[in-house]
Order: structure tokens, then sequence, then C-alpha cells
């Protein structure tokens, strides 16, 4: 897979949240609201994720993002901008389905989570010595989804600071759909794969090279 | 004995078993009941001769910090309800507060710090002591009824007593939370919960029987209760908006209230930083 030098994606994405972090008019808007996404603004869905509810709220988040998004995108992750579209959507579902008594929502953790679980999916399933580091990645990421079930907090609100419960179920929604994207994938390159492996064997019945 | 002499016999007795089985059957085939209730009005007005309290315009100061107790038995019947079953329900409730932003904190307080007949002045201890703005008061209203059916006539086979379940009883009970604004004594919204069991025990058990349908009774009716918590709090969120004459809201600083954020913690701060590191030294090795 080819890297991309500069990581566009994640870029754009956290130029988004840094935008509408320092524009209240342009976060107003995006923010995830419930009343308003009932009365027919459903973009709201997925750019809520873009809204932060503090200044250290978003360069917690963004920080992460950040980091996380750059080095998936070096490793080759051009579907990066896929994910990130899905994980923001399905965050948003998630919490108007799941979540009813929340009104307003706002974090990229989500789609952090998102791209934190596709990147060690990869790095789990691309081979090579090294795979259980990965692997060990990923674990710790499940400890820290079940922990945040179980105790219902994270630690950044926990520390009494911030004025917003903790949402995990966004977490869970973005680490289900990076395993889902990855599983849709690695279906479509079998089948690819299978694809071309029997178009060389006809050619090679057929005489062809 | 001749044949007239020993009919005439013959139907002294049969005469004289059916009065006895008629005699104990109105003995045995007798109804019980059993009625325990802890009433929020005689709690809250105990006194008839006082005047009626009129409740005044309640200034919620979110996020709220909310008071759960059981409301004293007023009655002299033994409680069916121990102090470790109450918290346990007081408990249920309070889990179902917690999930709202809007709700500071909950305190469960202990039904020795309510007096029967003790009214708002006593919740207003409360509010001092433990520094709660709302108060959710729960009471209840249980009634068993045990009847005899015709199988408990082998109870006079004394075995009967132990193997025939012939009492059947029956456990209504009713369950109701009240929330109430202490300050302004005004009646916030309520909801109830309601239950019916059924079933048949021996004699021997009957009582243990009873105890076990009252507290599956309970637990049943503070399900439903719970449930309708629910919808009594939306109902109670539209009346706010709709009446704000009523019903005063404000926001103490920083409040955010139904605010939930997706936050990266220090705990994903590390993850990420280590996945980073790693996928950066795997790509600089040879």
């Amino acid at each position: 897979m080819r890297s991309c030098a500069v990581p566009p994606w994640t870029l754009l994405v956290c130029a988004v949240a840094a935008l509408a972090q320092f524009v209240p008019a342009i976060g107003a808007d995006l923010i995830y609201d419930r009343f308003a996404i009932e009365s027919g603004q459903w973009w709201r869905l997925l750019s809520g994720s873009l809204v932060h509810l503090s200044m250290r709220h978003c360069v917690y988040d963004g920080l992460a993002l950040l980091v996380v998004g750059s080095v998936a995108e070096q490793r080759g992750g051009r579907d990066l901008g896929i994910l990130y579209l899905v994980a923001g959507l399905a965050v948003g579902l998630a919490i108007f389905l799941w979540e009813p008594q929340i009104t307003t929502f706002g974090g990229l953790s989500g789609i952090v989570t998102a791209t934190l679980v596709y990147l060690c999916l990869t790095g789990c399933f691309e081979g090579g010595k090294l795979r259980w580091l990965w692997g060990g990645a990923l674990l710790l990421a499940a400890v820290k989804l079940a922990l945040e079930f179980w105790l219902r907090a994270s630690w950044l609100v926990a520390s009494g600071d911030e004025h917003f419960v903790a949402v995990p179920a966004s977490h869970l929604a973005g680490a289900g759909m990076a395993v889902l994207l990855y599983a849709v994938k690695s279906s479509m390159l079998r089948q690819m794969d299978a694809t071309s492996g029997l178009r060389g064997i006809r050619r090679l019945r057929t005489g062809g090279v | 004995m001749s044949i007239h002499v020993r009919r005439d016999f013959i139907g002294l007795v049969a005469v004289a078993m059916c009065a006895m089985l008629a005699v104990a059957g109105c003995t045995l085939l007798r109804e019980r009941e059993r009625h325990n209730s802890a009433s929020v009005v005689d709690f809250l007005y105990p006194n008839t001769k006082d005047p009626v309290v009129t409740p005044g315009v309640p200034l919620l100061a979110l996020p709220l910090r909310v008071g759960i107790a059981f409301v004293p038995n007023s009655g002299s019947a033994s409680p069916v309800l121990t102090e470790q079953r109450k918290m346990a329900l007081m408990q249920q409730v309070a889990d179902y507060f917690q999930k709202y932003p809007y709700v500071k904190s909950i305190e469960v307080i202990p039904s020795p710090y309510l007096k029967p007949r003790g009214g708002f002045a006593n919740l207003d201890q409360i509010r001092t002591m433990y520094g709660v703005d709302v108060i959710a008061l729960v009471s209840y209203d249980q009634v068993q009824f045990t009847d005899q059916g015709v199988l408990s006539l082998t109870y006079w086979t004394i075995v009967g007593a132990y193997v025939i379940p012939g009492e059947k009883n029956d456990t209504q009970t009713m369950l109701d939370t009240v929330v109430i604004d202490v300050k302004s004594r005004k009646m916030l919204f309520r909801a109830p919960g309601t239950d019916r069991v059924t079933g048949r025990a021996t004699l021997v058990n009957a009582s243990e029987q009873l105890r076990a349908d009252s507290a599956a009774s309970f637990d049943a009716a503070a399900r439903q209760m719970i449930g309708n918590l629910d919808q009594q709090l939306a109902l109670f969120k539209d009346k706010v908006k709709e009446h704000p004459d009523e019903y005063q809201v404000v926001r103490t600083p920083g409040y955010q209230g139904g605010a939930g954020g997706g936050s990266v913690d220090a705990y994903w701060l590390a993850v990420t930083g280590m996945v980073a590191g790693l996928a950066l030294w795997l790509r600089r090795r040879p």
C-alpha cells in the first residue's frame, strides 16, 4: 500500500474540529443536538463528533486523533476518510438510539477509538513476527472499553472539572464500525484475490501467460 | 338389632358427620387478611386541623441533589419490609436517577431518619442534614389474602397439613414514588407500580410462602414503578417547558444539562501514543 506523506483526512478532521471550537457559531450548527435532529437537522448525527464541550476536551481528543490518524494514514490507510465518515455517523446514531437522555453530545473520541482499532487490526492481520504487539494494543483498547461500561465514567470526566457525562457508547460504536469496515475490506480483498487467481488458472489452461 | 334400629343408627351417624364437617368447614374455610401500608399523605399531613399547605413555585437549581427515602409505616402492624429490603429497593430507584446528567447526587436516606407523621418539618430536617434539593418519597400498600380451599379438609388427617397445598394466597402490592421539592412544598411528579401474585401453600409453610410472595410482589411492583418513572419524568420535563410560570429552572455555573462527551483520557492517550510509537519503530526497522 502506498503511504501518504501528509495525512490529509486527519488534518481535515482536526482543522474542522478546531474551527468549531474557536468559532462558536459553527460549533452551534454542527453539535449533536437531539431536539434539532428530531426536527430534521440530521447532519448533526455525523457532525456532532467534530464539536467539543471544553477546550481541554478538544485538546485531548484532537491530539489523540492527530497522532493515531497520522500514523494510520502514513501506514497506507488511504481509506481512512471512509472510516472517519462511517464512524462519525455510527457514533451519532448509537447515541440517538441508545442514549435518549443525552440531549447534547460532542467529541472526537469515538473516531479516535475507531482509528486505533482499525490500525491495530491491520497490524494484527498483516502478519510478521511482531503481530502480538498489535494484539496487545487491541487488548488494551478492549479493556478500556469494558472499564468504561463497567464504571460508566471516563477519567477526564471523573476529574470533576468537566460538566458533561462520559458516553461509552460512542467509543463502542467507533470500535464496532472499525471492526465492520475491516471485515468488509478484507472480504473484498479476498474476493479480488480469488478472482485474479481464477483468471490466472484459466490463462494457464488456455495456454495464455 | 332390628333393621329399623340399624337404619336409624346409620342415619344418625351420617347426620352427625355432616354437622361436624359443616362446623369444621366453617372453621377451616375462613378468609384471612394482612394489610400493611405506609402512606405519603399520613406522613406529610398528619394533623388534619392544620390548614392545607399551599405550595410555592419550585426553584430547581440544576444539577439537582436528590434524596430518596421510604415513608415510615404509620400503622401498628408489623412491617413487611425490613430495612435491608427498603435500602435495596431505594438503591434501584437511585441507580435509575443516577444516569441523568441533571442529577448531581443521590442520597439514600435510612428509615430511622424519618419519623412517623413527621410532615414537612421532618423533610426540612432531612434537607438540612443531607443537603438535598428534592426528595423522592417511596410509599407502599400491600394486602395479602389467604383463603382455604376444599383441599384444606385434608388437614384433618394431620399429614394433609404438611403436604396438601390447601391455602390459596393472593398478594396485591402498590409502590409509589412521589418527588417533592422540599423548599416550595410542591409535588413535582409521581410514579406508581402495582403487582399481584397468587399462589398456593400447605398449612405448615403458609406464613413462609406469604413472606416469599410479599417479597416477589414488591420486586415486581418496583420494576414497574421504575419504568413508569421514565414516562413521568419525560412528561414533567414537557410540563416545565410549557409552564415556566409554575416551575423556575436555573443552571449553576458550568452546568451543561444533558451533555455527553466522547472524551479521550490519559489511558487513551497512553494507548494511542504506544501504538504510534510501535508503528514508527516498525517503519524504521530494517
